[in-house]
């Protein structure tokens, strides 16, 4: 054995853990530039649309215990109705909110940064997420925080789990008629999610054969859940969060995870150029990157963009035992949603 | 001589018609203003210029004009069953003897509390094909296959937002008929006439301004009404007007379309108003003459417990039904387990009032916009109505058309409005409770001014004359007879516009900011992401807070909501 080769390793060692240190140091001290500027910001206005009701405070409170003296303050609505009201902002010079996520379905990100409305910031987390997401950044800009699966649920006093549906193809099926639910997808990010990825892999003629069974459209997934508990229709289209969730409460409802793919939607997150607290929002993106807010949504049964937090899905297994469909990319969507959602609407309201 | 004294009348009152006129062009001229620049806007604004794109947009699809066609009969069928269901109802409380008027009162009351939406959803869980409890009862009682009701259809959408629309009409009758003098009917009943045809040809039609303006407010709320078409009308598959509003605002996004889309409601409303003048043309409606007039109640032997049946049955139909299964969820840890003591628990309420940080702040925002709103819109249309009425300002229908406008509007367009109006610089309220109060305010005009302006009506010209002529001013006339005369009208119609404020959603969806949410708008957000159990709690906590409220204005108003005369 040389004797100088283990020095120069430990010099090696030494090296990089010095160079470390002074890159954590460099970046805290960035980091602790941009906390002091925040704290003189005041709270901040955060439009989300991406995940439940109580999620965006437990977000919020989490937030605020990782930097103490900021606030934030959610204002969660649908999709749609977190992008009209960003618009109505916009449209009027009326700057409120500093951060912007939601699933960005139908192009709402692209729209935005071709319009300059994006500020640009690299968070530092970024590079610690995990790699399937990782080629769904807009470097300086778009980050995904989080992701969401649309699977199918059913009724268990209504349905043996021998006889539930297993696959999204299952569905046309006559012995199906006048026993599913399923949300619109100009009100329901999901459902707009799981439309464009079956209109994809199908063509339109899967809800022309769907609509043969008559299935009880509602706005929201969670309309879905009502009629599904309720025992009014028996098979859904649904979240699985929110299936997983009522279901732990005691009411009668499964997820399948359809073998044809569970359909994936990922939830964004960018700061508005008129950011009225930039600073606040900076910190807050690092927030939604980080590993304490991707076991915020493992809690909530979504699923974590972080290596260190492990997700899991209903029944206790790994994301990576069931088959996932390709996800639909936000710009895609804006091609693809505005033709299907009238032709949609053409077949199910009139 | 006469022109000098006449001269300072004229000034004064040309002061108020500009200050009217400058009020409600500020409140309702130009959020539609605005509204209208929105729907000529590119839709893609660059350049920026005037188009009537969206317009070919708003109504280039088969679809988009099917669902004004749609919401036209759904209009016409709501406001006809309601009317039949709220006139024999209001009818027997004001004129007759029948027992327990506090009871069907306190009925009609709980109906108004109840925000539509809430009932919707339950009349969802009532009344749905497959899981609705009495279609189960239906099954479980006959052994059927399945149960004969189906919210999810035109009938069903009709029948739950005509049952939340009594309250409106019942109290445009109950005061109207409050005010027909036993007189004119004992005259019909002398002439021969019986007491069933002297109510027919007699007492409605002497009311028929007061039931023609219940039919045209019912008709304008139920094609705007948002909740119940998203709830029953979506699944039933049909398309409806504020259905395809909501879709515009959805993805992708195109607010000019959908304020080019609401446009033809305005000519709706216009139309609906001409026809109200036209029909009401030159006939005498007064009925408060100020010369004496008993008011007799008719006594209605063993009838009068049917008459109490009906009020209990159609009453029954809005709140006690649905308040059984909101109690049901609300105490429920799984409402679907049904009922059951192992079901119970408190938890809902619990996570609403301990968890949900901003509920308290919901509740202050609710009622303290709600007494606002209600004040301002008091203040403004008893004026507007009273120079109306006296022909005191040239052009007074001018004023009449611009109080009656906000209820062609749907709530969510007049907020597009409203937000671009009052929201930039140099007013800059977006985020502020005073963008709030002012969209309340202009929103329910029409109730207080239908109100007003029906009341002030029925106000004998010739009692104020008499007082001029006695050397009394326009401000004596006011103070001394007609506010005293008006009391209980104003209180009714401040509670009128209290309620339906507190429970506003369409507007204050757009308006709200970070810290001005309502409960309705909490209401209407946890639909769409809580559990059903906590909503059903949340209704609860609104419709005791609410009912809290009111007794309290009753209370220090010292008179009973809806005009009570007995």
């Amino acid at each position: 054995m040389h004797p100088f080769r283990p020095r120069g390793n430990v010099l090696r060692l030494v090296g990089c853990v010095l160079a470390l240190l002074l890159s954590a140091n460099l970046a805290r001290a960035d980091t602790q530039a941009i906390y002091d500027a925040a704290r003189k910001e005041g709270p901040m206005t955060w439009y989300v649309s991406f995940y439940s009701q109580d999620l965006p405070a437990k977000a919020a409170a989490g937030f605020a215990k990782a930097y103490p003296g900021l606030t934030v303050t959610p204002v969660r609505l649908t999709s749609g109705g977190i992008f009209q009201r960003l618009n109505q902002d916009l449209r009027n010079h009326v700057a409120t909110a500093s951060v912007f996520t939601t699933t960005g379905i139908g192009g709402q990100y692209e729209m935005l940064l071709r319009a300059g409305e994006l500020l640009q910031y690299t968070p530092e987390a970024a590079s610690k997420l995990i790699d399937t997401v990782k080629p769904m950044i807009t470097p300086g800009y778009i980050y995904p925080m989080g992701i969401g699966l649309m699977a199918l649920a059913y009724n268990t006093t209504k349905l043996k789990a021998a006889d539930a549906p297993t696959s999204w193809d299952a569905l046309p099926d006559p012995k199906w008629k006048g026993k599913i639910a399923i949300g619109d997808p100009s009100f329901s990010g999901f459902d707009a999610a799981w439309d464009m990825t079956m209109v994809k892999r199908e063509g339109f003629a899967y809800y022309e054969k769907l609509a043969k069974n008559d299935p009880l459209v509602q706005r929201s997934t969670l309309d879905s859940l009502t009629a599904l508990n309720a025992g009014e229709r028996i098979v859904a289209a649904l979240p699985d969060t929110i299936a997983i969730e009522s279901a732990s409460k005691g009411n009668p409802i499964a997820v399948v995870y359809p073998t044809d793919g569970t359909v994936v939607l990922i939830g964004y997150t960018a700061i508005l150029k008129t950011a009225p607290q930039p600073n606040t929002a900076k910190l807050f993106t690092e927030f939604l990157l980080s590993a304490e807010h991707s076991q915020i949504m493992v809690d909530s049964h979504l699923q974590s963009v972080r290596p260190e937090v492990t997700s899991t899905i209903a029944g206790g297994g790994k994301l990576a035992d069931i088959k996932l469909a390709p996800p639909v990319s936000t710009a895609e969507s804006e091609k693809l949603l505005p033709d299907l959602v009238e032709r949609w609407r053409d077949l199910f309201s009139h | 001589m006469e022109v000098v004294s006449r001269l300072p009348r004229l000034e004064a009152t040309h002061l108020v018609w500009l200050m009217l006129v400058a009020l409600l062009g500020l409140l309702v001229v130009y959020p539609l203003v605005e509204v209208v620049l929105i729907s000529l806007q590119h839709v893609n604004a660059q350049p920026p210029g005037l188009t009537l794109d969206s317009y070919a947009q708003a109504f280039g699809r088969a679809r988009y004009v099917q669902g004004f066609w749609n919401s036209a009969l759904l209009g016409a069928g709501v406001a006809t069953l309601c009317m039949i269901l709220t006139v024999p109802m209001a009818w027997a409380v004001a004129r007759t003897d029948m027992p327990c008027k506090s009871l069907v009162r306190a009925m009609v009351m709980l109906t108004f509390i109840t925000p539509p939406f809430l009932g919707a959803t339950s009349w969802v869980l009532l009344a749905s094909p497959n899981a609705g409890w009495l279609n189960r009862l239906y099954v479980a009682l006959t052994g059927a296959a399945s149960g004969p009701l189906n919210i999810y259809s035109l009938t069903g959408l009709v029948f739950v937002i005509a049952i939340y629309s009594i309250p409106y009409s019942f109290v445009f009758t109950t005061a109207a008929l409050e005010l027909v003098s036993s007189e004119i009917e004992d005259a019909a009943n002398i002439l021969g006439a019986g007491r069933i045809s002297t109510t027919l040809r007699i007492t409605l039609p002497l009311i028929a301004p007061a039931l023609l303006g219940a039919w045209i407010i019912t008709y304008l709320e139920a094609i705007s009404i948002i909740g119940s078409s998203v709830i029953i009308g979506l699944p039933a598959h049909i398309n409806l007007i504020p259905l395809q509003l909501l879709e515009f605002f959805g993805f992708p996004l195109r607010v000019e379309a959908a304020a080019a889309y609401a446009k033809p409601l305005l000519l709706v409303t216009v139309g609906l108003f001409l026809l109200q003048q036209r029909v009401l043309h030159r006939r005498s409606y007064v009925a408060l003459t100020g010369k004496g007039g008993e008011r007799r109640l008719i006594e209605l032997g063993t009838a009068r417990f049917l008459a109490l049946g009906w009020a209990l049955f159609v009453t029954g139909l809005s709140v006690a039904l649905p308040y059984v299964v909101l109690f049901q969820a609300a105490f429920a840890k799984a409402w679907a387990r049904g009922f059951g003591l192992d079901n119970l628990t408190l938890e809902n309420f619990r996570l609403l009032l301990l968890e949900q940080a901003t509920l308290q702040q919901s509740i202050d925002n609710t009622f303290v916009y709600a007494t606002l709103a209600a004040s301002l819109a008091i203040a403004l249309t008893l004026t507007t109505a009273y120079v109306v009425a006296r022909r005191l300002v040239p052009f007074g229908n001018v004023l009449s058309v611009l109080c009656l406008t906000p209820f062609a509007i749907p709530g969510i367009v007049l907020a597009i409005g409203f937000y671009a109006a009052y929201a930039p610089p140099p007013l800059s309220l977006a985020g502020t409770g005073t963008i709030l109060v002012l969209a309340f305010t202009t929103r329910f005009l029409p109730i207080a001014f239908a109100n007003a302006s029906a009341a002030m009506r029925g106000i004998n010209p010739e009692m104020e004359e008499a007082v001029r002529i006695l050397g009394g001013g326009r401000i004596t006339v006011l103070r001394g007879l007609v506010l005293p005369l008006l009391k209980r009208n104003i209180v009714a119609v401040w509670l009128l516009v209290f309620i339906a404020a507190s429970r506003e959603v369409s507007s204050a969806l757009f308006l709200y900011g970070p810290r001005t949410r309502t409960m309705s708008v909490m209401f209407f957000d946890l639909t769409e992401g809580a559990e059903f159990e906590q909503l059903a709690a949340l209704g609860l906590i609104m419709a005791v807070t609410t009912m809290l409220f009111v007794a309290l204005g009753q209370r220090m108003a010292g008179r009973d909501f809806m005009l009570r005369r007995d």
